[in-house]
C-alpha cells in the first residue's frame, strides 16, 4: 500500500522531522540508554557498598564476640578467684553485653563450674565446631528449644583449664541488620552456610527466620557460591511477583552470605525519574519541531495555495482573479507573473472577441452580398428587359417568371434573417410525413437535375404521421435538400428517405458530397456557421430550432469524401383518428 | 471501665498478689482468625500466653481466662478513680455510713441468670473480706434493696469498699463459673484455655466467636510463635522482643504503664531487715534509672514511692527514694541478703540489682525457684526479700494490703504505727482533701520506714496481629474491649499499608 502525501505541509513537517527530529531521536535514544546504564551501574554500586558495609560490619560484630570471650577467659584466668567470684564476672559480663544469652564456665570434664544464669545452666561446649574465630571454637547454626537460629562459643582455657562457653543471642544481631536499609524497601537477609536464615531485615520478613525458612535456592546464595571471584554480586529476580534487585557478599571466615535486596522500582526510581523526563523532554522537543515544521510548512506553501487557487478560477472563466502575495521573494514574483499572465489573458480574448466578431461581420457581409446579388442582378435584368419594347409575350412571361422566383427567394432570405432574430412561432397540426415531402422533393429534383446531381425520394410504406407545422417543415427540408445538392459533385446523389424506428418517425436526407471534418460537424447547427464558401450558415441552425420547437431532434453523420446524412426524428402520432385527420 | 489486670480472685491469700507475678510471662499464641467447624465459619483468637516455669496455669493462664469471662462492679481508671462497669452508679450517704451501689439493668450470667441484687450480695460477701481484709469490718452489713440497688451499711467511713469492688469479679453464686463477661470458659486441656463467645454480653455479643488462650514455656516461645503467625496475640511482649514488631505491618504493638511495681518485698523479721536505716540502705543502692535503660530497655518509670505518679493524690513535693553513689555512703559494712524469685523475665533484673547492691556493699544471693514454691515461701514468710512484680495500685487498698499490720497481703510481717494510720487515714476520708494527706503521710511513712525495694512501675506491651481490628480506649486495657474486636480481611490489611 502505497502512503500518499497529499499536503506539502505534511510533506514539510515529514522532511523536518525526518531531517532535524531523527538526529534529536537516536540522540535520545543513545542518552537513554547511557543514563539508564550509568545510573543502574550506579545503585548497583551503592547496593554492593552497603552489602560490603554490611558483610564487614557483621564479621566484626560476630569476631568482636569471640574477642569478649577471649576477654573474659583472660579475665576468669588470670587471678585465681573464687567461684563466687568467677559468676559474678560472668553475670556482669551478661548484664553488659546482650549478644550472650548465656555464659558458662565449664571443668575439663564438661561439669559447670560456674554461670551467668541463676539457675541450673545446660550450656555444652561446640559439638561440631568448624570454625575458629581468634582461637574461639563457633559451632554451626543450630535451633534453640524456641526453633530459633543460634550459635555457641567455646574457648578452651589453657592456663586454668576447662572450657569458656557463650550462646549467642542472635536476636541481638536482627536489630543490626534492621539498621542495614537502603531506601524504604531494601532490607538485609543474613543466610548460614547450609542456607539457614539468621536474620532479615524486612519487618514483616522475621517470621521467615522464626520458620526456619532455609534460603539455599534464593538467587542470590546461589550467586555468591557459584561466584569465582571474592567480592558482592549482584542480580535481578522476581520473589513474590515483585523485581528486585539483589546484591550480596559472602563473610569471610563465617561463610555467612549477607544479602541486600530492593525492589527494583525503588532502586532505579531516580534513574526511572530521569528516564522519563529525558523521554518527555525529546517527546516535547519532536513536538515542537514538527509543530513548527507543519506551521512553517503551510507559511511557505500559502503563496502557492493561493496561486493554486487563483488558477482554478481562471480555468472556471473568473478572468478577474489576482493574486497578492507580498512575501517579497521569489512567490511575489511569481504572483506579480501570474497577475499579468492573467491581464495578457484578458487582453487577448478581448483581441479574440473583437477578431470574431470583424469575421462574423464580414462573412454576414458577403453572404448577404452573395445571397443578395443575384436576385437583385436578375431582377435589374428582368426590369430592363420588360421595358424593351421589342419583347415577345412568352418572353415576358419568361421574365415574369424570373422576377417572381427572384423575389421569392429574397423574401425567403428576409425570413431567414427575420427568424434568427426572433424565431416564428411553429404551429402544429397532425401530417404525413411523405405527403409534406412531396412538393418539396420535386422542386429539389429540378434544382438538383440543374447541377447534374440526382435527387431520389424513398418513402416509407406506413402511415408517418406527426404533429408539425408544414410550412416550417417545408424550410427545414428544404435547407437540408439545398445544402446537400450542394455539397454534391455532378453525378453525385441525394437520397431522401423516410420510414418509422419505433415511436420515432425519421426523415433522412444524405448525399455522396464531400462531407464535412470531424472538428466542424459539432458546429453545423450554431448560426453563422457554415462549410460552404459563401452564404450566412443559418440554413442548418433556423433548421434545429424549427424541429427542436415541433419537439423532434435532428442529427448528422459525415464522412470526409463520402457524404453527409441528416436524420431528423419526431415522436410518432399512429391512431386511425390522427390517421384521418393527416390524411 | 474494667482494668482486668487489677483483678484478684480466688481462694488463697497469696493469689492476688502472686498472680501478679505469673501475669508477666504471658504470650499469645496464634493461628489464622476464622475457622471452620462442620459448615458454620467461626472466628478465633488465639491468645499466647507465657507460662511462669514452674508455675501453676491457674495463677496465668486461668487468671487471663477469668479476666475475660467476669466482670466487676467498677473498674479502676489509670488514675486510681473508680469507673462504672456492671454498677450503673453509685452514692455515698452525708453521714459516709451508707453506700448505696444501683446495677446496670438487664444484665445477665453468660448462663442467662439475671444479675440482680441478691446475687451482687451473695458475691460480695464471699469475695470483699479476701479483697478489703481487716478493712472488711468497716461493713456491718450488705443487702439488697432492690433487685437493682445493693446497699452497704458501714460502721465507719471507708473508701476502700468502692475501691475494693474493682477486686471482686460478679460470678453466678450457684455456679461460680458463670460470669457476665463476653468470653466464658468452654474448657481447659493441656493448660490452655478455649472460651466462647457470649451472645448475651451487656457491651454487645463480640465479633469473635471463640478466644483461646496457648500457653507456652517461655516469653520468648510465644513470641516466637507470633512471629511465625501463629498466634494472633501476645498476652504480654517481652522487652527484648518489642524491637522486631515495632515497624512490622503484621503486628501491632500497644503498650501501656500498668499499676504493677517492680519491687524486692522484704520480710522484717529477717534479722538483717529489721533495721529501718538498712532498709532504707537498700533503696539508695538502687539507681532505678539505670535500672530501667539497661534493663528494661526504657520500658518503665522509676519506682521512686509507694503510690503510681499516675494515682490522682499523687503529687510530685513528696520525697522520692532516692540513689546514692556508694562512695557517698558512710556506712559501708557488708551485709547478705537472699532474694527469691521465680520469673525468668526477672533474672536479667534481679542481676543488675544485685550488681548495683555489691557497689554498695551488700552481697545478694539470688535464689531462683518455681512459682509454686514462690508462693509458698512468701505466703510461709519463709524468705529475706522476695522479686516479683507486685499490683501495687491503681488504687491504695492493695498498699494497704501489703503494708498496713493487719494487711491480708502483709507476707513481710511489716508494722509501722505511721504507716497505719496514714492508711486508716485513706480508708476513712471522708474528701479528696483528707485522702490526698493520708496518701502524702503513707508515702513520707514508707520512705522513712520502707517494706521493700522500689525498683520500677513496669511498662508492658501486648502483641496483636493486624489481622484484628482492636479499638482503643485511653487508659483501658486491649482486654477490655475484646467484645468490640473484628477480623480484617486481607485486602483492609493491604490498604491499611
Amino acid at each position: 500500500m502505497t502512503l500518499k502525501i497529499r499536503h506539502i505541509a505534511t510533506r514539510f513537517a515529514l522532511l523536518l522531522a525526518i531531517a532535524a527530529v531523527a538526529p534529536l531521536l537516536v540522540y535520545g535514544f543513545v542518552s537513554l540508554i547511557s543514563l539508564q546504564r550509568g545510573t543502574r551501574d550506579s545503585v548497583i554500586t551503592g547496593n554492593e557498598n552497603v552489602a560490603t558495609r554490611a558483610g564487614e560490619e557483621i564479621r566484626r560484630y560476630v569476631t568482636t564476640n569471640a574477642q569478649l570471650l577471649n576477654a573474659l577467659a583472660s579475665n576468669l584466668q588470670e587471678t585465681e578467684l573464687q567461684t563466687w567470684q568467677q559468676e559474678r564476672i560472668l553475670k556482669n559480663y551478661i548484664l553488659r553485653f546482650r549478644e550472650f544469652r548465656e555464659l558458662a564456665l565449664l571443668s575439663e570434664t564438661r561439669a559447670v563450674i560456674a554461670s551467668s544464669s541463676v539457675r541450673a545452666s545446660t550450656l555444652q561446649t561446640p559439638a561440631h565446631t568448624t570454625l575458629l574465630l581468634d582461637g574461639v571454637a563457633m559451632s554451626p547454626i543450630r535451633l534453640d528449644k524456641d526453633a530459633l537460629p543460634t550459635s555457641v562459643f567455646g574457648l578452651h582455657l589453657t592456663r586454668a583449664g576447662g572450657w569458656l562457653i557463650g550462646e549467642l543471642s542472635l536476636e541481638e544481631m536482627w536489630r543490626m541488620v534492621d539498621r542495614i536499609r537502603i531506601g524504604g524497601h531494601g532490607f538485609a537477609l543474613l543466610v548460614a552456610p547450609d542456607g539457614a536464615l539468621l536474620a532479615h531485615g524486612d519487618p514483616d520478613r522475621k517470621a521467615l527466620v522464626a520458620l526456619s525458612r532455609n534460603m539455599a535456592e534464593h538467587p542470590m546464595v546461589r550467586a555468591v557460591r557459584a561466584a569465582h571471584e571474592p567480592g558482592p554480586v549482584a542480580s535481578e529476580y522476581v520473589e513474590g511477583g515483585v523485581s528486585k534487585l539483589g546484591v550480596a557478599t559472602a563473610i569471610a571466615p563465617l561463610g555467612w552470605t549477607v544479602i541486600v535486596e530492593q525492589p527494583t522500582a525503588e532502586a532505579y526510581a531516580n534513574a526511572t525519574q530521569l528516564e522519563r523526563q529525558l523521554f518527555v523532554a525529546i517527546s516535547v522537543a519532536l513536538l515542537l519541531m514538527l509543530s513548527a515544521g507543519l506551521l512553517f510548512g503551510r507559511s511557505f506553501i500559502s503563496p502557492i495555495l493561493t496561486l493554486q487557487r487563483a488558477t482554478q478560477s481562471l480555468a472556471s472563466g473568473d478572468l478577474a482573479a489576482r493574486v497578492e502575495i507580498r512575501t517579497g521573494d521569489e512567490f511575489a514574483d511569481l504572483g506579480d507573473a501570474f497577475n499579468a499572465m492573467a491581464n495578457r489573458l484578458v487582453e487577448l480574448q478581448e483581441s479574440i472577441k473583437r477578431q470574431e466578431r470583424q469575421a462574423t461581420i464580414g462573412r454576414i457581409a458577403a453572404g448577404l452580398v452573395h445571397d443578395l446579388a443575384h436576385p437583385i442582378q436578375n431582377l435589374g435584368n428582368s426590369s430592363r428587359l420588360l421595358v424593351r419594347d421589342d419583347l415577345d409575350a412568352e418572353s415576358r412571361l419568361s421574365i415574369r417568371a424570373t422576377v417572381e422566383r427572384e423575389i421569392e427567394s429574397l423574401k425567403r432570405f428576409m425570413d431567414d434573417l427575420r427568424h434568427v432574430v426572433k424565431p416564428r412561432p411553429v404551429e402544429r397540426f397532425l401530417l404525413d410525413v411523405n405527403g409534406s415531402l412531396v412538393d418539396v422533393v420535386e422542386t429539389m429534383r429540378t434544382e438538383g437535375a440543374r447541377v447534374g446531381v440526382t435527387v431520389e425520394a424513398r418513402y416509407g410504406d406506413e402511415p408517418l404521421v406527426i404533429e408539425g407545422d408544414r410550412f416550417a417543415l417545408g424550410r427545414v427540408y428544404r435547407n437540408l435538400m439545398t445544402n446537400a445538392i450542394q455539397a454534391t459533385q455532378v453525378g453525385g446523389r441525394v437520397v431522401v428517405t423516410t420510414g418509422r424506428s419505433g415511436d420515432q418517425v425519421e426523415i433522412d436526407v444524405s448525399d455522396t458530397g464531400s462531407g464535412i471534418a470531424p472538428e466542424r460537424l459539432h458546429a453545423v447547427f450554431e448560426d453563422f456557421v457554415t462549410t460552404k464558401r459563401h452564404g450566412l450558415g443559418l440554413g442548418l441552425a433556423i433548421s434545429k430550432r424549427i424541429v427542436e420547437q415541433l419537439n423532434g431532434t435532428i442529427g448528422v453523420t459525415s464522412e470526409l469524401g463520402r457524404g453527409t446524412a441528416f436524420t431528423i426524428r419526431f415522436p410518432a402520432r399512429d391512431n386511425n383518428k390522427t390517421h384521418a385527420a393527416a390524411s | 471501665m474494667v482494668i482486668k489486670m487489677r483483678r484478684t480472685r480466688g481462694g488463697s491469700r497469696l493469689f492476688p498478689a502472686l498472680s501478679a507475678v505469673l501475669l508477666i510471662a504471658v504470650s499469645g499464641c496464634g493461628a489464622p482468625g476464622t475457622d471452620h467447624e462442620g459448615s458454620v465459619p467461626t472466628t478465633t483468637l488465639r491468645i499466647g500466653f507465657g507460662l511462669v516455669a514452674g508455675g501453676s496455669s491457674d495463677f496465668g493462664i486461668g487468671q487471663a481466662a477469668r479476666m475475660i469471662a467476669f466482670d466487676e462492679l467498677v473498674s479502676v481508671a489509670g488514675d486510681g478513680r473508680a469507673r462504672p462497669s456492671l454498677a450503673e452508679s453509685w452514692s455515698t450517704s452525708t453521714d459516709g455510713l451508707t453506700f448505696r451501689v444501683r446495677l446496670r439493668p438487664s444484665v445477665t450470667f453468660d448462663d442467662g441468670k439475671a444479675v440482680d441484687a441478691e446475687a451482687v450480695c451473695a458475691v460480695l460477701r464471699a469475695g470483699l473480706p479476701e479483697a478489703m481484709g481487716p478493712a472488711f469490718d468497716d461493713i456491718a452489713e450488705i443487702r439488697a434493696t432492690s433487685d437493682l440497688d445493693v446497699e452497704f451499711r458501714l460502721r465507719r467511713r471507708s473508701t476502700f469498699v468502692l475501691e475494693a469492688l474493682a477486686s471482686v469479679a460478679i460470678a453466678d453464686p450457684t455456679s461460680k463459673e458463670s460470669g457476665t463477661g463476653p468470653f466464658s470458659v468452654q474448657s481447659r486441656r493441656n493448660a490452655g484455655v478455649e472460651m466462647r463467645a457470649n451472645p448475651g454480653y451487656f457491651g454487645g455479643k463480640p465479633a469473635m466467636d471463640r478466644v483461646i488462650l496457648e500457653p507456652y514455656d517461655s516469653v520468648r516461645s510465644a513470641w516466637a510463635d507470633m512471629l511465625r503467625g501463629q498466634v494472633d496475640m501476645l498476652y504480654e511482649v517481652g522487652v527484648d522482643a518489642l524491637d522486631s514488631f515495632e515497624a512490622s505491618n503484621e503486628v501491632n504493638i500497644f503498650t501501656r504503664q500498668r499499676a504493677y511495681a517492680d519491687l524486692l518485698l522484704l520480710n522484717v523479721q529477717a534479722p538483717t531487715l529489721r533495721d529501718p536505716g538498712f532498709r532504707r540502705l537498700l533503696n539508695a543502692a538502687i539507681d532505678r534509672r539505670a535500672l530501667i535503660d539497661d534493663v528494661l530497655r526504657g520500658h518503665g518509670t522509676p519506682a521512686e514511692g509507694p503510690v503510681s505518679p499516675r494515682h490522682w493524690a499523687y503529687t510530685a513535693d513528696l520525697p522520692p527514694f532516692q540513689y546514692q553513689p556508694p562512695a557517698s555512703r558512710r556506712d559501708r559494712s557488708p551485709r547478705r541478703l537472699t532474694v527469691l524469685f521465680s520469673e525468668p523475665s526477672l533474672e536479667r533484673l534481679a542481676i543488675a540489682m544485685q550488681r548495683q547492691m555489691q557497689a554498695a556493699g551488700i552481697e545478694l544471693t539470688l535464689e531462683p525457684v518455681s512459682a509454686d514454691d514462690f508462693i509458698a515461701r512468701v505466703r510461709s514468710g519463709l524468705f529475706e526479700a522476695a522479686l516479683a512484680d507486685y499490683l501495687l495500685g491503681p488504687n491504695l487498698v492493695r498498699p494497704y494490703q501489703y503494708w498496713h499490720s493487719n494487711g491480708a497481703f502483709n507476707f513481710g510481717h511489716y508494722h509501722n504505727q505511721a504507716v497505719d494510720d496514714a492508711l486508716d487515714q485513706i480508708r476513712r476520708a471522708p474528701d479528696d482533701d483528707v485522702y490526698k494527706a493520708g496518701v502524702a503521710a503513707f508515702w513520707r511513712a514508707i520512705v522513712d520506714d520502707p517494706p521493700a525495694v522500689f525498683l520500677a512501675w513496669s511498662e508492658r506491651a501486648r502483641a496483636v496481629s493486624t489481622r484484628f481490628a482492636v479499638p482503643t480506649e485511653p487508659d483501658t486495657d486491649l482486654l477490655n474491649t475484646l467484645h468490640l474486636w473484628k477480623p480484617v480481611s486481607e485486602s483492609q490489611r493491604r490498604a491499611r499499608r
